[in-house]
């Protein structure tokens, strides 16, 4: 197995902030590769690191073999990315940005012409590609910002949150337009903060917060550490604090029942086997109100509940 | 490494022409940034016409003459010509002129005399004939020698030094047909001496509008940096350097039209004097070389600031010191502006355009000094951007 980027303690601080805290990363070629946590978690600080526009503080990065402070230029041939803001040349048109980025990779216009009438038409952007970006809509924005980090079809893509603010039609069109590109055998790097685009995208995946990984491994290996069973997700009057805090107790004590975790003023959240009857029964004894339940599968989000105790959007 | 071409033989050059036009294009289909463009020098000019254009500079100009010709030119026998130099001052002293100059005196000081005067306001200028002056004209057909020295003052410069260059021509035109009593047209020197306010400031004037090019560039890369553009370009194979040079290309282009213009305008529209002599596309060149200074000023400034109305805010506080030290406008007299490079890119084009020099000679301290600050100045604008920009 060849690897693409491999990262040895890689390390960011500005000032007393510990963006980066050594993170070690060994991606393989052709992987999809998720990076999830909350915001400020140091995700987009490490893709910045790896795509060669901020030096770490420490530790180091190849890129194909290549370090990404001594050879940063050579990383540059080899890289695309989409960053997290919408970064466009706004008085251009959509194939005019496209069409500079390949040109900065050196590519001929013969080469990237056809290529970028055929990218513009897979994002339904054709119609509109000689207006200006800046009449486009945001989440035309958003899939001409990713157009541009695969224009020259590089090795590596840093996709850095690519569907934030996407209506859901649009962010199905961005992941689908990702998974085509992997199947082209690039490796890609994904950030987000958003778990069922994690789950859905990645081959594996790291949470990390607070600059560091906390997990690793692929989201069916990560969900499968909470246990088999569903989650069970509801909600009491608030009022009843007392009485929640006891139904919790009664709850941890069942033996079918893997964690209860509190989120929130009045949410309990579960994992179990199969309790939702026997949960209901504690519930009516201590003659509590439940407002709101829910049963489903586990979630990458009751991975990240699990480990840090808060939820990704907290 | 995917299959794609890569011209790596020509990475230099077609990257630094897409830039640019990327940046033409992002500048000309700004409305804001064409009003700029185009109505800056138009408003600029025009406003200066006005104010200006109408107040005459006329004085009465007193002169003191030093004749250091030599008395006994080898005339040949029976000869009609007379000295040169008596006929200038003839012409100097002549009714037509008495009201424009006043010869206070003719040999009655020395040089050091007559200085002194001139530092006391007794005097406007002191007029030094070489003593070759008739030699050079009638036997070796070259234009004589003719020292002017003036306060610090480019307008009392200009009326004496084009005064002293109008009767010379005149005298030189002449030449085969000289007598004591030689007719020298004296219209074309009298319409010299007429010019406004404006004619003598309107050299100053193309010069301060390119110093609008420090806004314009710093500008500009504060909206690189505000936008994120230039981070996203680092992330390409593009170097740096490319970055920088393209957007210097581009806004010599602007600059390059802003100049056009104002040139147009000055002279076309607006009337402004042209010396005969005047070499129109050393007019052009003059201000064009003065751009690397202004850009390499904007590229220190664009090196520190981070967002546009930053940029165009402190670029003042380097455009205006740049104007008024360097007596872009109104002459001073301060030793300071022989540091301030705005006074040799005026400076050489008030010779130019009223004085219509064009040699080598008059041009070459002013032009050589500009180069140098052009060079040094974008030398440093472009390392000390790249090393505070390279990584953000």
């Amino acid at each position: 197995m060849s690897i693409a980027i491999e990262t040895v303690q890689l390390k960011k601080y500005f000032g007393n902030i510990r963006a980066v805290d050594g993170i070690d990363l060994k991606i393989p070629k052709g992987s999809l590769f998720g990076f999830l946590g909350p915001n400020g978690a140091g995700k987009t600080t490490t893709i910045s690191m790896l795509s060669t526009i901020l030096p770490p503080t420490s530790g180091s990065a190849l890129i194909l073999g290549y370090d990404i402070l001594k050879d940063a230029k050579k990383v540059k041939e080899f890289i695309g990315v989409c960053p997290q803001e919408i970064v466009l040349y706004e008085r251009l048109t959509a194939r005019e940005n496209i069409h500079l980025i390949a040109q900065m990779h050196g590519l001929r216009r013969a080469d990237y012409k056809e290529k970028t009438d055929d990218l513009l038409g897979k994002m339904n952007l054709l119609e509109r590609a000689n207006d200006k970006v800046k009449k486009y809509s945001g989440g035309m924005r958003r899939r001409v910002n990713v157009l541009m980090a695969v224009i020259h079809e590089p090795e590596i893509i840093f996709f850095d949150e690519p569907s934030a603010g996407l209506d859901p039609q649009s962010r199905r069109a961005v992941w689908e337009f990702i998974k085509d590109f992997q199947k082209k055998n690039r490796t890609i790097l994904l950030t987000t903060h958003s778990m069922e685009e994690a789950d859905d995208l990645s081959d594996e995946l790291v949470i990390i917060d607070y600059g560091k990984i906390i997990a690793q491994g692929s989201p069916e290996t990560l969900k499968s550490k909470l246990g088999e069973g569903d989650v069970i997700e509801f909600k009491v009057n608030e009022e009843d604090r007392e009485k929640r805090e006891e139904i919790i107790s009664q709850i941890s004590k069942l033996n079918f029942v893997k964690w209860v975790k509190k989120v929130g003023k009045g949410k309990i959240i579960l994992n179990g086997l199969d309790g939702l009857r026997k949960i209901s029964e504690i519930i009516d004894a201590v003659k509590v109100q439940m407002q709101d339940v829910s049963i489903r599968k586990n979630t990458l989000e009751d991975v990240f509940l699990d480990l840090t105790g808060r939820r990704l959007r907290d | 490494m995917s299959d794609k071409n890569y011209s790596y033989k020509a990475l230099f050059t077609p990257r630094l022409w897409y830039l640019t036009i990327k940046n033409i294009k992002s500048m000309f289909r700004d409305k804001m940034q064409l009003i700029w463009i185009f109505g800056y020098p138009l408003l600029f000019m025009s406003i200066f016409a006005l104010a200006f254009g109408g107040v005459s500079s006329r004085q009465v100009y007193k002169v003191a003459v030093i004749n250091e010709d030599a008395e006994s030119v080898p005339y040949p026998e029976n000869s009609p010509y007379a000295m040169a130099s008596i006929i200038f001052i003839d012409v100097l002293e002549s009714k037509d002129l008495e009201d424009y100059v006043d010869v206070v005196s003719v040999d009655d000081y020395d040089y050091e005399e007559a200085y002194k005067l001139l530092q006391v306001e007794q005097l406007d200028a002191i007029i030094e004939i070489d003593s070759l002056f008739t030699e050079s004209i009638l036997f070796y057909n070259q234009s004589p020698e003719v020292d002017v020295t003036t306060a610090a003052d480019e307008v009392t410069e200009g009326v004496i030094g084009s005064i002293v260059s109008k009767i010379v021509d005149e005298i030189i035109k002449n030449a085969h047909n000289l007598t004591i009593s030689g007719d020298i047209e004296t219209k074309q020197v009298i319409d010299t001496v007429k010019l406004s306010a404006f004619d003598y400031l309107a050299p100053g004037f193309i010069i301060g509008s390119v110093l609008v090019c420090i806004s314009q560039i710093s500008a500009h890369f504060a909206e690189e940096k505000e936008t994120r553009t230039l981070q996203r370009l680092s992330t390409t194979p593009v170097r740096r350097r490319n970055i920088i040079l393209s957007a210097m290309v581009s806004q010599s282009l602007v600059a390059a039209i802003q100049i056009s213009l104002m040139l147009f305008l000055a002279i076309v529209v607006f009337g402004a004097y042209i010396n005969p002599n005047a070499n129109l596309i050393l007019l052009f060149v003059v201000p064009m070389l003065f751009i690397f200074t202004a850009l390499g000023f904007g590229l220190l400034l664009a090196s520190i600031v981070k967002s546009q109305g930053t940029a165009s805010g402190l670029a003042w506080l380097i455009i205006l010191p740049l104007q008024f030290l360097g007596g872009v406008y109104f002459p001073i007299d301060n030793p300071i502006q022989n540091y301030i490079p705005t006074y040799y890119a005026a400076h050489a084009m008030r010779i130019m355009m009223l004085n219509g020099q064009t040699s080598w000679e008059a041009l070459s301290t002013d032009i050589l000094i500009l180069a140098g600050f052009g060079i040094i100045l974008t030398i440093i604008g472009i390392l000390l951007f790249q090393r505070k920009s390279a990584i953000n």
